[in-house]
């Protein structure tokens, strides 16, 4: 098998492995499939999602997220100083035109962030294609402020950016991590109900822009859409789907019971309906 | 790392396959390793630790029986006994099939403690078909105790699905103590993949009495801890929805309208864009 072809019938394996494994050590799957895969790394690290980390800028005090698409070798780039930790002599950084706009985007994700997390921390990087440009938008929020429970949700937003004269066509990947733990009936660790993993969702649309701040905002709308929709989704399946499957597979009430009480309800339906007839 | 532990390492990755799907997980594994020779010596004892873990159900040959395939019943290296038809088989963990029965040998214990066993066995299969739609029970002697196994599995792939109960009990007549574990995991993976993993232990002591009477209060016991952890995993579903989920994203902002992006955009940049274009 020619090695392109092993790659990539490795990547698929890799990657359909990541989506059965629990999502509750995908730190750990990822860190066992460099060690099987040490030369898929940089594949791996690109398309794996991982829960964001957070760092803080030594000079302003701001936090920011970090994932691969700020890093350079090991420093990453902070979207509020546009500077590497630990410092690099010339990382990459987007041109100044996409600089500006990235700046413009992380306060409009800061102020949007504030609205629907109240609290948590965001994150935009913009990098240069031949074409056109792509980004990404990062938001984390954790809760952990009672004993009973505890959460973190990551956004991760892909978009990828076609600019065609006065418009511009947006293709938007959105994966949602949600981490959720309940302690048990006697609250301790030994009886945690741990809820966890991802949703992954594409959007794709056609916009004006009228002028380069259309982006921010074109974004912004497609993003926000998305997490809406997300939301919904990620309540229903979580509470709901996961939920109904554990009752499917054991019955609380007694299955004969229930058999019983269903074909006398059956029985009595049909006396009823001969009386009227 | 060496090429022979990288595979051993891949292959103990079947080991955290969601329920129902250990082959979709052994052919990523092999599509990894990509050597089916070499993989073929780590695998084998994963698959059978695999099995073991899972309590899978097969039949036993020449029978209409249904055994549980646990790590209480093993015989020796390959075989597993039905003490309900009083067999021992072997199994072939790679095709998941039953073969060569033969009459069981059964250990002397095993024999004496045979009347509760099959006691246990009566009162917990009334249990099962009470509360498990699927569910498959395995009662064995195994080192001084009566341990019980319940199984129930639910698998829907084509709906993106899969789902497993499993608890195992343990009773030891002489002490009278039973202690238990249940584990529930459910694996969601429509455009994603979602997973709940629960589980919990439980204990309790039961006097010395008539046989049938004591395994009618272990029988009864078992119901009653495993209807309470149900019953706790519901509480921390309503504990992650209405707390947990809220208090990580509003679905609607405090002013209870979408975000003016129009508004943000044009006061964040000022001048700046326009002066960079021109």
């Amino acid at each position: 098998m020619a090695d392109y072809e092993e790659n990539e019938q490795q990547m698929d394996c890799a990657l359909d492995l990541m989506r059965r494994l629990p999502p509750q050590s995908v730190e750990e799957n990822l860190v066992t499939l460099l060690e099987v895969l040490p030369e898929l790394t940089e594949d791996l690290l690109a398309a794996v999602d991982q829960p964001l980390k957070v760092r803080q800028d030594a000079s302003t005090g701001k936090e920011y997220l970090v994932c691969d698409y700020n890093r350079d070798g090991d420093s990453y780039r902070s979207p509020w100083t546009n500077t590497y930790d630990p410092p690099l002599a010339d990382g990459n950084v987007p041109s100044e035109r996409l600089r500006k706009l990235e700046a413009s985007a992380n306060d409009a994700f800061s102020t949007y962030k504030d609205l629907y997390y109240e609290g948590g921390v965001s994150s935009v990087y913009l990098w240069d294609m031949d074409e056109s440009f792509a980004g990404v938008v990062l938001i984390k929020k954790v809760n952990d402020g009672t004993v009973r429970s505890k959460g973190s949700w990551d956004s991760i937003h892909v978009v990828e950016v076609l600019e065609t004269g006065r418009q511009a066509r947006y293709k938007l990947t959105s994966t949602v991590m949600l981490y959720t733990v309940a302690s048990g009936a006697r609250g301790d660790r030994q009886s945690e109900i741990n809820l966890s993993g991802s949703l992954t969702r594409q959007d794709e649309r056609e916009l004006l822009v009228e002028d380069p701040n259309a982006h921010v905002a074109n974004i912004g709308r497609m993003v926000e859409d998305m997490e809406f929709k997300m939301r919904n989704s990620l309540q229903e399946v979580y509470f709901g789907k996961t939920h109904d499957i554990v009752n499917g597979l054991r019955s609380a009430a007694d299955l004969g019971e229930a058999k019983t009480r269903e074909l006398l309800q059956r029985d009595l339906f049909g006396q009823l309906k001969s009386r009227k007839d | 790392m060496s090429s022979d532990s990288k595979i051993a390492k891949a292959a103990s990755l079947l080991l955290h396959s969601p329920p129902g799907e250990v082959d979709d997980v052994f052919n990523d594994i092999r599509g990894i390793v990509n050597d089916d020779e070499a993989l073929q010596e780590h695998i084998e004892p994963v698959l059978a630790e695999s099995n073991m873990q899972q309590f899978l159900a097969t039949t036993v040959p020449d029978t209409d029986s249904r055994v549980l395939i646990t790590p209480y019943n093993r015989v020796g290296d390959t075989q597993f006994s039905d003490p309900n038809t009083r067999t021992v088989f072997t199994f072939d963990h790679l095709h998941r099939t039953a073969r060569d029965a033969a009459p069981w040998d059964v250990p002397s214990d095993a024999q004496l403690h045979e009347p509760l066993r099959q006691a246990l066995y009566d009162e917990l299969l009334l249990y099962v078909r009470a509360h498990y739609a699927d569910g498959s029970l395995g009662v064995f002697w195994h080192e001084g105790a009566l341990v019980s196994c319940i199984v129930s599995n639910r698998f829907s792939p084509s709906n993106f699905w899969n789902g497993s109960w499993r608890s195992v009990w343990s009773f030891d007549p002489q002490s009278g103590q039973l202690n238990g574990s249940t584990k529930v995991r459910v694996h969601y993976f429509e455009d994603g993949n979602v997973q709940l993993d629960t589980q919990t232990d439980f204990a309790a002591d039961v006097e010395d009495m008539d046989e049938k009477v004591r395994a009618k209060k272990v029988a009864r016991l078992i119901r009653g801890f495993e209807a309470e952890f149900q019953q706790s995993i519901g509480d921390g579903y309503r504990q992650l929805a209405e707390k947990t989920f809220k208090g990580l994203r509003r679905s609607l902002p405090v002013t209870r309208s979408r975000m003016d992006w129009d508004k943000v955009a044009n006061y964040t940049i000022g001048g700046e864009l326009a002066n960079a274009d021109a």
